[in-house]
């Protein structure tokens, strides 16, 4: 028996967005708490680094 | 052994520049995808969020997988080292396992009409979700080093013995999931473009999760030199 494909490029569209946010938000957080890091390292170490 | 902070700055070095190739080599699957391979007649183009989806499913039971053994290793050798590296993969895994969750459900809404069942293959993978978003609150609300890394090892143990359940549960129990196309005993079950795009997504979110745990580790790193705990967990 014949079949269409279906029309569903908007739950493709949603997903690969979706994912993409999650991914770059969380490298987003990691490049801000790296320097954070790399620059308390720069200043020797101390206060906030454990924040 | 504890780290030391010029080697925990070399590894968020190394860490961002592989997160980077990761990020271009991700970018680079989602063209393949759009513009390689070919539209499945049936499921239409919500078939190609599968490229999405099960790397992102490989990404999360490879991290929750290494938590498991860097906390048998912790238990064993007592190095520190092995803790911080621990809660680093269940920090990307967890990331890894909401791309998972929220992707699955979009595809399962297009194919099975509904965008979530309760049956062995989704309900375990919710339940390992919990488990390693529990693991994080644990080393949270512990604030002595030594007791952290003791009860999260075990918790983290408990994922990895989850790990091998859900991957064979299409296999032991009823379910809508598909059963493996490429982890399996016989050879992949797919045409080759979709073969070579799904393989080049495995491998750039393999490198995505080096980066990110890398990463991670080195910034648990730096604050664990510098004293701090609540950044170390």
């Amino acid at each position: 028996m014949p079949f269409e494909t279906p029309q569903n490029g908007n739950f493709l569209a949603a997903a690969y967005i979706v994912a993409a946010v999650i991914y770059l938000v969380y490298a987003g957080t990691l490049v801000r708490r790296a320097m954070q890091a790399l620059r308390d390292g720069g200043q020797g170490g101390g206060g906030g680094a454990g924040q | 052994m504890t780290p030391d902070l010029s080697a925990a700055r070399r590894t968020i070095r190394g860490g961002l520049a592989l997160m980077t190739l990761g990020l271009l080599a991700a970018a680079g699957v989602y063209i393949l995808a759009l513009y390689y391979t070919p539209i499945e007649a049936r499921q239409g183009l919500a078939q190609k969020i599968f490229y999405v989806h099960a790397p992102a499913a490989w990404g999360a039971l490879v991290a929750f997988s290494v938590v498991g053994l860097a906390s048998i290793l912790y238990l064993w050798l007592h190095d520190e080292r092995l803790d911080l590296f621990a809660a680093s993969s269940a920090e990307v895994g967890v990331a890894f396992s909401m791309v998972m969750l929220t992707t699955g459900p979009i595809w399962g809404k297009t194919v099975w009409g509904t965008w979530w069942t309760w049956d062995a293959r989704l309900t375990l993978t919710l339940f390992l979700f919990f488990l390693f978003v529990a693991y994080l609150a644990l080393r949270a609300a512990v604030p002595d080093r030594g007791e952290r890394a003791r009860f999260s090892a075990v918790v983290g143990i408990m994922g990895l013995v989850l790990v091998p359940f859900i991957h064979l549960s299409v296999y032991l129990f009823r379910t809508l999931h598909p059963q493996p196309v490429l982890l399996k005993p016989s050879a992949p079950s797919m045409p080759p473009e979709m073969l070579r795009t799904l393989l080049s997504g495995m491998g750039a979110f393999t490198l995505l999760y080096l980066g990110f745990v890398m990463v991670r580790y080195g910034i648990a790193c730096a604050a664990n030199v510098r004293g701090g705990s609540s950044n170390a967990v």
